[in-house]
């Protein structure tokens, strides 16, 4: 997965802005929304970011895949998140 | 060879062919833009690419709903800007020419204000980093700005803080630039542009006003004695974003998340297919949202509570600086 290039993104303190600069949509993340994004660009892989993230958040790995699984989706039907095919 | 006129606007110098009395003169500087109004009969046939409109909230002084207010177009490697059954606008590639037809029962006045209040922000938003739609007046800590949409008393307010010792720096455009570390707010012209109703209550019931466009009832007010300006930049220190509510005034700070995603809807913008420039523009409302204070005012819209309004604003701006100043 990775964020197109069509999409601007800006980090302000905790918060993450994403742009899709063909659409016009604004999309605001709070901040485990906006780690998951930062980590996500790095590693690309939803599964790395949920280890990761699951060392830093107090929370289950169910409830955070969950909660990943719901954020992705949501960035996927608004543009923001494409998934790449090998 | 026609008699050009230099005026000032936004501390740059626009040529032109007609008089614009709402505008300062600019004697012996080199002009950055330049204005033409064409005297002819027909209407330019250029070839146009129709990329955007607007459209205005149903006011009958305007006209019908759902009707275009104004139409953007790709022409001649610059743009078109035609306002429908009044005048077209031509902006050159280099966006330093600006060309008018005009419809014959379409007032100078209106040519003027459109060039004014519509032309002249749309093209400086290509050239400079941010032209925001906002009235600002200048305080003891500096600029503040407040924005918000037509209707929500943008001008209402500047006025009122211009009456009671806050120069106004503009009613309804302000061009921000970043200067010495800092993000400024510079006025396009001076002047308002106010109904009657606000007239007579925030101004002098005799002040003497011209008219703003033949289509509104809107009257403008030029004179410095009745509404004191400021023309020079200043620094940004606060943006308010204005929101029509019942109750006592309150004001809330905005995260700075929030401030970009609801301030870039108020920013000028010529080309809205331009990804690249969209992307800077997003970048600019970003930083200065990082750097400037936005806060929201609810304030109800009655002019008897503008002295609190004002008062409730300064003291937010006192408890933001006070270490400050």
């Amino acid at each position: 997965m990775r964020i197109p290039d069509e999409v601007a993104v800006r980090r302000l303190g905790s918060e993450t802005i994403l742009l899709n600069l063909v659409t016009g949509t604004y999309f605001g993340l709070d901040e485990v929304g906006s780690r998951f994004v930062e980590l996500l660009e790095t590693s690309g892989e939803i599964a790395a970011v949920h280890r990761v993230m699951l060392q830093e958040f107090e929370v289950t790995a169910e409830v955070l895949e969950g909660d990943l699984l719901r954020l992705a989706q949501e960035m996927c039907a608004k543009r923001l998140l494409v998934v790449e095919t090998n | 060879m026609s008699k050009r006129y230099r005026y000032r606007i936004a501390n740059l110098v626009l040529s032109s062919n007609i008089v614009l009395p709402e505008l300062p003169q600019a004697n012996g500087t080199q002009p950055q833009y330049s204005f033409e109004l064409v005297t002819s009969a027909d209407f330019p046939n250029h070839r146009i690419e129709w990329f955007h409109q607007w459209y205005v909230p149903f006011d009958d002084e305007i006209g019908e709903e759902d009707q275009p207010w104004l139409q953007f177009g790709h022409c001649c490697g610059g743009y078109c800007l035609r306002f429908p059954a009044m005048s077209e606008f031509i902006v050159s590639h280099d966006l330093s020419r600006i060309q008018c037809w005009s419809a014959p029962d379409t007032p100078k006045v209106t040519v003027r204000h459109l060039l004014l209040d519509q032309v002249i922000p749309l093209v400086l938003s290509r050239t400079e980093p941010l032209v925001l739609h906002a009235s600002g007046v200048l305080t003891e800590f500096g600029a503040i700005a407040f924005v918000g949409r037509t209707g929500e008393g943008k001008s209402t307010l500047a006025a009122s803080f211009a009456r009671n010792g806050f120069p106004m720096m503009s009613d309804d455009c302000l061009v921000l630039r970043f200067d010495r570390q800092c993000w400024t707010a510079t006025a396009t012209y001076p002047g308002v542009r106010l109904w009657s109703s606000t007239l007579d209550a925030v101004l002098h019931r005799d002040a003497r006003t011209r008219q703003t466009a033949h289509y509104t009832r809107k009257r403008r007010v030029n004179n410095s004695e009745i509404v004191p300006h400021i023309s020079s930049p200043a620094a940004l220190r606060a943006l308010f974003l204005l929101c029509c509510s019942e109750g006592e005034p309150s004001i809330m700070r905005h995260r700075p998340a929030l401030a970009t995603m609801t301030l870039i809807a108020y920013a000028f913008n010529l080309d809205i297919t331009d990804s690249a420039f969209l992307r800077q523009q997003f970048e600019t409302v970003s930083d200065i949202a990082a750097k400037v204070p936005v806060f929201e005012l609810h304030y109800p819209r009655d002019f008897a509570t503008l002295g609190p309004v004002r008062q409730a604003i300064l003291k937010q701006l006192k408890e933001t600086y006070s270490d400050s100043f």
